[in-house]
């Protein structure tokens, strides 16, 4: 795990060193958005075939789909509100709350 | 965005079942890496050519360190809840919730001390980093910035990342990194924890 997170903070790393030193060409910088939604569909669409081929998560859904789906939307909702209340709490700036107000 | 990742998704479901021959899969987490890889070379770029990112988060400063601790504490408390809604054994039911998206390495732990609750735990963590990939850009919109890594968890580090950065800011893109590496780490604390208290 700990060459993983290595290696993401240098892929990181590397971009952000040659991008704040202007080495990337204006007409790349303008095209990188376009780039990476291209990227991360083919991602998503890869992360549902592997679901869709995934022979334990087939044969265990209709067991215990519904525990798990509970599970998994209690967790996130929590975990979702405590940010929030600390985000209300604590942050301010703009950039980095987002969100509305209320 | 939300449709065009739930479509996107769902394409790949539906290929994976019926279309994509099995022998593939083995591929599949290759393609997967190299695609991460090169997206988070692409953030890295996108973050080089905001030179304001690093001194609005000094004035943030170590107040970022305090989500992934809510995030943890959001999805344990979730866990607690769980298990009076399931009647489940408290410490099983948190072992499932401290997995937070990571569906691998919890099931890997879980699974010896009970094969359900690790496919549990499995299934569990793969909707919820399924529900991050489809509701991150509407959390973004209606609610706010921070709370993506909070639907992210362990994600937000790697496949998470790219989803969150394009729906928030540049400055989130590094919050969300740090606090998806301590997410992560605490994964391999908690789950192990509760499993042993089963």
């Amino acid at each position: 795990m700990a060459l993983r997170i290595l290696m993401y903070f240098g892929l990181l790393a590397v971009g952000w060193f040659i991008s704040s030193k202007g080495l990337i060409h204006n007409n790349l910088m303008k095209k990188i958005s376009g780039i990476q939604a291209v990227i991360l569909f083919g991602l998503i669409y890869v992360m549902g075939v592997r679901v869709g081929m995934d022979e334990q998560v087939l044969s265990s859904i209709g067991k215990i789909g519904l525990t798990a789906a509970v599970f998994a939307v209690v967790t996130v909702a929590f975990s979702i509100f405590f940010v929030y209340l600390l985000r209300k709490k604590l942050f301010s700036d703009k950039r980095i709350t987002g969100g509305s107000d209320d | 965005m939300t449709k065009k990742i739930l479509a996107a998704l769902a394409l790949g479901v539906i290929s994976g079942l019926f279309i994509i021959p099995q022998k593939i899969y083995a591929h599949t987490g290759l393609m997967m890496d190299i695609g991460l890889c090169l997206l988070l070379f692409f953030v890295g770029i996108d973050l080089g050519s905001n030179k304001e990112i690093f001194s609005s988060l000094k004035k943030v400063g170590f107040k970022v360190l305090m989500i992934p601790v809510a995030t943890i504490a959001g999805s344990l408390f979730g866990g607690i809840i769980c298990s009076i809604i399931f009647k489940m054994d408290l410490f099983g039911s948190l072992a499932v919730a401290s997995g937070m998206s990571w569906y691998t390495l919890s099931a890997i732990i879980i699974t010896p001390v009970s094969a359900e609750l690790g496919t549990v735990a499995f299934l569990t963590n793969v909707f919820r980093e399924i529900l991050a990939f489809i509701f991150i850009p509407t959390i973004a919109k209606r609610i706010g910035y921070l709370e993506t890594i909070a639907a992210g968890a362990a994600i937000s580090m790697d496949t998470g990342l790219p989803i969150i950065t394009k729906n928030t800011s540049q400055e989130l893109a590094v919050i969300s990194f740090i606090s998806g590496v301590i997410i992560s780490l605490s994964v391999t604390v908690l789950v192990p924890i509760f499993v042993g208290l089963i």
